[in-house]
């Protein structure tokens, strides 16, 4: 027979908690051995509650009595059990947290806010950089890349011949597998689209270890030529643009006005970051150049390495085939090197650099929080060291005194590490959702960027670990004073000069952190600006860009296209609004795309051919125009290069630079192997770099076509507005549409957007908002410990103060003595800063640019920044110190 | 200090000899059946608490822990001792009621 809860819980409320124990036992007692014997249930129940009630008022008696007590005495104390104990502890935190709300606050938020950042960065970088692809053994898959003397790495594409060869010729790999990005015009499912692709070799899926959800994947026959034209969807195509239709594999679907049978669809979880946008998968079927020429580069390579093998015979593999490439031909292999990287290397090669530095960013600031709660707990409790010397006096054991002190930081610890993984969370999916689609596809797992159970638990422990250490620092020191040394001095809230120098101390350590993290921000905000001050060679602003694709099936022809080609560029110029309309192949910041390699007709060509590669571009005579680019020498193309004339080319400064030799270039005929040597092209003008790959880079030799001469049914268009340029993206449309309805205009972006997604500046600038935040929040924590630490001091020494100033020191020299004081920790922490900033720049190093680690010119600025701010934050404790009036501080003591 | 010790009100002398009467088995419980055996009086048990904390504010009774039970729902006893100065008081007391009743007869029906 139980007693009634309800009458327990409601005396329960009633009694003080200590009393609880010991009074709901004798009533518990009473009614269990003999109430119910003697009386049975009923009339038990009914005394239980009779008891309860009628003793509510002596429970309220009680409690008040115990309030008025200061404190139990010791034994008691002692008495009462260790669980007990630390209810009463978190009871008494939550009590103090309360009663100066100001602080709490402040510990809480700072804690929450280093929490948050660290949440997301560091989910972030376990996400991108840990956590296994999500393939069949991810460990055994590599990226190829062949590299010769003059192509860069990042390229590092084959031919198919090379492709061909890697595959039949490398032993310690189980399958190796071709891919090859670009895009389709789908027709028939909703509006015409544009659709990116990736064209595969056989076995891909199968490289990767991903079965396809519904369906097959390609086998050899796919690739076969004149095999029946198919295609393989992705998850999110098969929802978005066919309603996850079950039927999906019996249809057909029109990709570039061709039918193409779906043969598969992939499951949801797959994802190939490296062509983190396709929607479509089409077997890879090389057209007959593609199958012969040995230096048209155009498909990336990855292998699986055999479980048996190791990854020290794989190279030696790569090693061989690259001798035996170079010994098969000569002529475009002669210094070419097979090599490969883990797959994720390739992956997330360029974002580990600026991950990495946010992770240090982020290790800052938790250190810079820590320091942070460190002063406001040293604050908090040398303002009760009085009342904690009462304590230990009247018995409070060291131990109990140590873990009341614990028990209230690690109440802000858990309060904030809770609010802070919320923000977190918060956090990572703004900026998840911030990031251009293009960023966010290219990471792996980007469907899962987001805090998992585990993350959570990790962060948890982690940052109450941090919170405990936190609390331990100051509570320890705090634990070892003499109980009587509070109680000799006078005033309550005076506090030890120890305690005062710690604090010091930590100050000291939150402007070095400051610094530190103001002089990355500092340093990555100058390259930011370097960068976007390189000219990429022409004018950026109010540039609308788009691509227009013609299926070969409505333009088979030159003629088609140029006919086409005309009309559109007739028609965007005749827009209000629009200043000029061209066209490219490629635009500029975009990428390497196509190249070739030059020769010449008289006076020889430079020996190795892989020497002589050059980016091939086709443009409408007035490009140049539109862009800005100048006319360096010679004639730009001219609507009069056209089909019928002699065939002409304009070329940029890097390839006088590289070919000219101090001869004249213009006049010579150059050949590319790109058209087999023939026809010849005359240089007929030179004109200023453009940047085509990134504006990181060196800008490459450019040959520019007349489209004229050199037509294809891909281009972009480029068109100089009057105002801003994404007001005439309908307008563009529209015109388009007028001359052929079933052609998506896709890609349509300012070309300021181009610049500013591109991968140098976007990676930059997103870890620049982040420091300048992180910095921002650590200079405002500094200057808070700075003014705490200056009042401190002038409460401190109102006394001195006011002797001296009795004594006849005039204002300036008390406003020195005490602005030397609290600067003193400025001074040092700046100094420290900048020693550990200089470390720290090299951290940074790969995402510099054109700026020194060590640059002067950010260190000087963040130096100032922070001599002003600890100035200030220095000025109304020393305008208090001057305001102290002599008689009244001496007589205070 | 006998004689400067302050006088107990009634129920604490209750309360007090409950204690002594109880002896190594004082606490809540005991203490409160035995006062309302011997007085006949319903006493609650916050009644008797308000009143014992007030004792050992006092410094008259002596609180230690002590075990738990099962009946208890787990919960620890408090016992109570009487102290020396208990002791004294409850003398005190004594001496000055025999002091006052000295000597006295009362008559049933009173002046009024």
């Amino acid at each position: 027979m139980n007693p009634p809860v309800l009458a327990r819980r409601l005396l329960e409320r009633f009694l003080p908690p200590t009393e609880r124990e010991a009074i709901i036992g004798d009533i518990d007692e009473e009614f269990r051995r003999y109430v119910v014997p003697s009386r049975g249930a009923k009339q038990a129940r009914f005394w239980y509650w009779r008891q309860a009630i009628l003793s509510i008022p002596a429970a309220m008696e009680l409690g008040a009595r115990i309030r008025r007590r200061p404190r139990q005495n010791g034994e008691e104390r002692r008495a009462r059990s260790l669980v007990a104990g630390m209810v009463q502890d978190l009871r008494y935190a939550i009590r103090l947290a309360r009663r100066d709300p100001g602080v709490t606050a402040a510990a809480v938020s700072t804690h929450a806010l280093a929490i948050a950042v660290a949440t997301a960065v560091v989910t972030l970088a376990y996400i991108v950089l840990l956590r296994p692809l999500p393939y069949l053994a991810p460990d055994k898959l590599v990226h190829f890349f062949e590299s010769d003397s003059d192509r860069p790495r990042s390229s590092g594409s084959f031919s198919h011949p090379d492709f061909v060869e890697l595959r039949a010729r490398v032993r310690a790999f189980e399958r190796v597998s071709a891919y090859s990005g670009g895009s389709r015009t789908l027709t028939g499912a909703g509006i015409a689209d544009r659709v990116p692709m990736t064209e595969v070799s056989d076995g891909f899926f199968e490289t990767l270890g991903v079965p396809p959800l519904h369906g097959r994947t390609f086998g050899p026959v796919d690739s076969a030529p004149g095999a029946p034209p198919v295609a393989i969807l992705s998850h999110g195509a098969w929802i978005r643009r066919f309603g996850g239709r079950s039927t999906i594999l019996e249809d057909r679907i029109l990709l570039n006005d061709v039918p193409h049978s779906i043969i598969g669809v992939m499951p949801p979880s797959f994802e190939f970051a490296l062509r983190g946008m396709t929607e479509l998968w089409l077997p890879l079927r090389p057209s007959r150049p593609q199958l012969e020429r040995r230096y048209w580069h155009w498909l990336d390579v990855i292998g699986r390495v055999r479980s048996e093998a190791t990854m020290e015979q794989a190279r030696e593999d790569a090693i061989a085939l690259s001798r035996q490439v170079a010994i098969d031909d000569p002529k475009w292999h002669a210094a070419a090197q097979v090599r490969f990287e883990p797959l994720r290397d390739r992956i997330v090669g360029d974002v580990r650099p600026a991950l990495l530095a946010l992770l240090g960013a982020v290790s800052l600031m938790l250190l810079a929080s820590c320091a942070s709660v460190t002063g406001l707990f040293i604050a908090r409790w040398s303002s009760r060291a009085h009342e904690m010397g009462i304590r230990a006096a009247i018995g409070a054991s060291r131990g109990q005194l140590l873990r009341q002190r614990l028990t209230e930081s690690l109440l802000i610890g858990v309060c904030g590490s809770v609010l802070g993984l919320a923000a977190g969370h918060w956090l990572l999916r703004r900026f998840v959702a911030s990031l251009p689609m293009q960023h966010r596809m290219s990471l792996p797992h980007h469907e899962a960027l987001t805090i998992d159970v585990g993350t959570a638990i990790w962060v948890v422990s982690l940052s109450t670990l941090a919170a405990l250490i936190t609390g331990a620092l100051p509570a320890v020191r705090a634990a070892r004073m003499e109980p009587s040394e509070p109680l000799q001095r006078s005033g309550r809230s005076s506090s030890p000069a120890g305690q005062g120098k710690a604090r010091s101390i930590l100050v000291t350590c939150q402007v070095a952190l400051a610094v530190v993290l103001l002089v990355g921000a500092a340093l990555l905000g100058r390259s930011t600006w370097r960068l976007l001050q390189v000219s990429p060679g022409f004018d950026t602003e109010q540039l609308l860009t788009m691509r227009v694709n013609l299926p070969e099936g409505r333009y088979p022809s030159a003629a088609a296209e140029r006919e086409f080609h005309a009309q559109l560029l007739d028609r965007f110029a005749a827009i209000p609004g629009v200043l000029g309309a061209a066209t490219i192949n490629q635009l500029p910041l975009t990428g390497r795309g196509n190249s070739g390699t030059v020769s010449f007709d008289r006076g020889g060509s430079p020996g190795d051919p892989a020497d002589r590669s050059v980016a091939i571009r086709t443009v409408s005579p007035n490009y140049f125009e539109v862009m800005g680019i100048p006319l360096v020498q010679g004639r730009k193309l001219e609507a009069t290069d056209r089909d019928s004339s002699p065939p002409t080319v304009v070329v940029n400064q890097a390839f006088v630079r590289r070919f000219s030799s101090g001869a004249q270039l213009l006049g010579r005929r150059v050949m590319l192997e790109f058209f087999r040597g023939n026809p010849q092209w005359e240089i007929v003008g030179t004109v200023g770099d453009e940047q085509f790959e990134a504006l990181d880079r060196a800008p490459v030799p450019v040959v520019y076509f007349p489209f004229a001469q050199n037509s294809g049914g891909a281009f972009s268009v480029v068109l100089r507005t009057a105002g801003d340029p994404t007001l005439l993206a309908a307008a563009a449309r529209n015109a388009i549409a007028d001359l052929d309805d079933s052609l998506p205009l896709f890609m349509v972006r300012p070309m300021e957007q181009i610049i500013a997604e591109s991968e140098p500046v976007f990676l930059r600038r997103q870890v620049l908002a982040l420091l300048v935040l992180f910095g921002a929040a650590a200079l405002v924590v500094s200057a808070s410990g700075l003014y705490g630490v200056l009042a401190q001091v002038v409460a401190q020494q109102r006394r001195e103060i006011g002797l001296r100033l009795a004594l006849g020191a005039t204002t300036g020299e008390v406003a020195r003595m005490v602005l030397g004081r609290g600067l003193r920790p400025a001074v040092i922490g700046l100094f420290a800063g900048l020693a550990l900033a200089s470390l720290a720049g090299r951290g940074l190093r790969t995402l510099l640019f054109d700026v020194s680690a060590v640059d002067p010119v950010s260190m000087g600025a963040v130096s100032v920044v922070l001599a002003g701010v600890a100035v200030v934050s220095c000025l109304v404790p020393t305008l208090r110190a001057l305001r102290v009036d002599p008689a009244t501080a001496l007589k205070q003591e | 200090m006998p004689g400067k010790v302050a006088y107990l009100g009634e129920f604490e002398q209750v309360v007090l000899l409950a204690v002594v009467r109880m002896g190594e088995d004082a606490y809540g419980t005991s203490i409160r059946r035995e006062i309302e055996a011997r007085t006949g009086r319903q006493v609650t048990i916050g009644a008797t608490y308000v009143t014992l904390d007030r004792l050992v504010a006092k410094g008259y009774l002596h609180a230690r822990a002590g075990p738990a039970s099962e009946e208890r729902g787990g919960r620890a006893k408090r016992f109570f001792d009487v102290t020396r100065a208990g002791v004294a008081a409850l003398e005190a007391a004594r001496d000055l009621q025999t002091r006052m009743w000295a000597g006295i007869r009362l008559r049933r029906a009173g002046k009024v």
